[in-house]
């Protein structure tokens, strides 16, 4: 009991030297495993979302199996109008209802939810379709691969209180990238002087099939008229997550690349960099290629105190050896990079955690996409709950005060990126990419990013 | 002849009184006013841990209110008549829109007040007295309530003082406070295991309220 009771307080002195946003970060993220005193008694409630996919190629699949395991997600309906791939994703899920038209899916009133995962250019008229029947929507992104339809899509989710959205850049749910956010814009770096990203794999992208049309379909992605380039498709995570940390917009983006590895008739440059230009004169550089995989992707912030490198969920800290000693570095975990000496960055670290975890041992328990489709999930159950009690208590009259309650409420949301996140990272990439294809330096208009 | 004619001319006048008195009562008789709740409400329940000090809240108050048409409602009095018609007030509110800003914590909320199988928490109003505290012209009106507060299916008799004031757009701000214990509802004060331990709550919770309800036209 004496134990129990110093426990206790240990702990209460350890958490009031600790910050209110790390004990917060704590609370929120905790796993609740069962009351004390009584492990029987569940202290949960289920807040289900029954979720319809539309799109069911490797994305799509790849969703369903991460929806399949968050307790809340219950994945009802499924879509596609290629039905092999229909037929495979209702292998996972045989209960779902399978439709060959997105229109039918839609006028499912079991559906309340629907996570979009076809090609980029397909998707303008399933999401505003989705959000005229005010089903919350996940659209993977980029949003559109032009400026019109993702402005399109973005200001009439915007507009659509009843409309949960959330765009697919998943880094935004991330609770590693979180805590980083801050730490990074708090100063870490010192003076920042720039970022770089890279995204390397040696991979051809192309999908064969015995269909010539099919084919045609598949390769969406490596044919100009439809795809928003490579660095749209690949980079817009990476570069999107490094404008959130700098808290920046560039001015100006200048673009090169090339077909150098896969002659196969594409025109879609399958080696590229983009570099954007700040109003400082500070740069960022993301270069993409496919025909190459060394050091697979990366991102690289510099700083005159420091440089922080982000690889996948883990990230390290070079010092600079005239940097100020921040005092926890004593017990953090050291990775050696050939001369380089990183320092482990991680959320939720104790001296006790770090220096337990091995090299290779990952801060998130999941990948982002799982992130992102729990905050998703999460964030419709919150969007719906409080449409139906504000509908049950006051009734239908006063559509402006569920708009202004709604507000209030959307505060409760977990972190994720929305219309506004996702039509600003759209506009980034495609400007790059026009850039990339002209070769040359392209000012950015501050008024494309606004919806 | 003229002994029974005059009964029943007495018995017929008599009739004739009584059944006038009946009708004149009828549509003397003032309709009770009534309230509905609006938009524009709170209610915030505050409580303790061993680890900090915890609010959550809502925005989702419904119910009515009946008003006997002489129930003291001017705030101009000086001093508040005896309540002779006792108003008639009942209040819901939907568990699920009880919110702390974090989901973790709205979970064990929830299933602490067994949201699932009762997914409103409701109050009923026995009586009404009038405050003995003092009052001058143009101060809220106060009063001593005593209702039936029902939380996660476990009914309570609560008395907490209530002050009425009157709002623009014939609206009603009902206010009041008062202290409960779970316990007393037959909850268990979640005590939820988390990263760095166990956070065991305090029993006793301080509810806070302004209700907001609108005069219906008939």
């Amino acid at each position: 009991m004496i134990e129990k009771l110093e426990a206790l307080l240990n702990r209460r002195e350890f958490l009031r030297g600790t910050s209110l946003a790390s004990l917060a970060l704590v609370m929120g993220s905790g796993k609740v495993i069962a009351q004390v005193d009584n492990p029987a008694a569940a202290l949960d409630v289920e807040n289900p979302v029954n979720i319809g996919i539309i799109g069911c190629g490797v994305q799509g699949r790849e969703i369903i199996d991460q929806l399949v395991r968050l307790k809340n997600a219950r994945v009802v309906a499924i879509c596609d109008h290629y039905s092999a791939w229909l037929k495979r994703a209702a292998r996972t899920v045989p209960a779902a209802a399978s439709y060959a038209k997105y229109q039918d899916l839609l006028k499912d009133p079991s559906v309340e939810a629907v996570i979009i995962a076809t090609p980029t250019h397909l998707h303008k008229d399933i999401a505003l379709a989705a959000i005229q029947a005010d089903k919350h929507v996940y659209l993977e992104a980029p949003i559109a691969n032009t400026l019109r339809d993702s402005r399109a899509i973005c200001s009439a989710a915007k507009q659509n209180p009843k409309v949960y959205f959330q765009s697919g850049l998943q880094l935004r749910s991330e609770p590693q990238r979180w805590f980083l956010v801050d730490f990074i814009r708090s100063g870490a770096l010192g003076n920042t002087i720039g970022a770089r990203s890279q995204w390397h794999k040696k991979t051809s992208m192309r999908r064969v099939s015995p269909s010539g049309s099919r084919e045609m379909e598949l390769n969406w992605a490596i044919q100009k008229d439809h795809s928003a380039g490579l660095i749209s498709e690949l980079g817009i995570h990476q570069i999107d997550n490094a404008m959130w940390f700098m808290n920046k917009r560039p001015t100006a983006v200048t673009g090169f690349g090339g077909v150098f590895q896969w002659q196969d008739g594409r025109d879609v440059e399958d080696t590229f960099k983009a570099v954007f230009e700040f109003a400082d004169g500070r740069t960022y550089d993301f270069s993409g290629t496919i025909a190459n995989s060394f050091d697979a992707s990366y991102d690289m912030y510099y700083g005159t105190d420091c440089a922080i490198m982000f690889r996948d969920d883990k990230s390290w800290m070079f010092k600079e050896t005239d940097a100020p000693l921040l005092g926890w570095e004593v017990y953090a975990r050291k990775d050696v990079f050939y001369k380089e000496t990183g320092i482990y960055l991680a959320a939720n670290a104790t001296k006790l955690t770090t220096q337990d975890k091995g090299a290779t041992s990952s801060s998130n328990e999941q990948q982002p996409i799982y992130y992102a489709l729990e905050a998703f999930v999460t964030n419709s159950y919150l969007r719906k709950a409080a449409i139906a009690d504000f509908l049950e208590t006051f009734g239908e009259a006063d559509p402006e005060a569920l708009t202004e309650y709604l507000a209030e409420i959307n505060k409760n949301q977990i972190p994720a990126a929305g219309p506004e996140e996702g039509h600003e990272a759209t506009a980034l990439v495609l400007y790059a990419n026009m850039a990339i294809q002209q070769k040359k330096r392209i000012n950015i208009d501050p008024e494309s990013f606004n919806i | 002849m003229n002994q029974h004619f005059s009964t029943l001319n007495r018995l017929a006048v008599w009739i004739l009184a009584i059944a006038s008195t009946i009708s004149l009562r009828a549509e003397d008789q003032p309709l009770p006013v009534k309230y509905k709740g609006v938009f524009g409400s709170s209610l915030s329940i505050d409580g303790t841990s061993t680890v900090h000090d915890w609010s959550v809240s809502t925005k989702l108050m419904s119910g009515t209110i009946e008003f006997d048409t002489n129930f003291p409602l001017d705030p101009a009095a000086e001093k508040i008549e005896e309540i002779k018609v006792q108003p008639k007030v009942e209040v819901s509110i939907p568990v699920r829109s009880i919110k702390s800003g974090q989901t973790r914590m709205d979970e064990v909320m929830h299933a602490t007040m067994k949201r699932d199988e009762h997914p409103d928490a409701t109050y009923k109003l026995v009586s009404l007295k009038a405050s003995e505290t003092p009052r001058k012209s143009g101060d809220p009106l106060q009063f001593d309530s005593t209702g039936i507060l029902t939380v996660a299916g476990a009914t309570k008799l609560v008395k907490f003082p209530v002050s009425f004031k009157n709002e623009a757009d014939g609206k009603l701000k009902i206010s009041g406070r008062t202290t409960v214990k779970m316990s007393d509802f037959g909850m268990k004060p979640p005590a939820p295991k988390v990263a760095l331990g166990f956070i065991k709550t305090g029993d006793e919770v301080d509810i806070k309220f302004e209700w907001i309800a609108k005069k219906q036209e008939p």
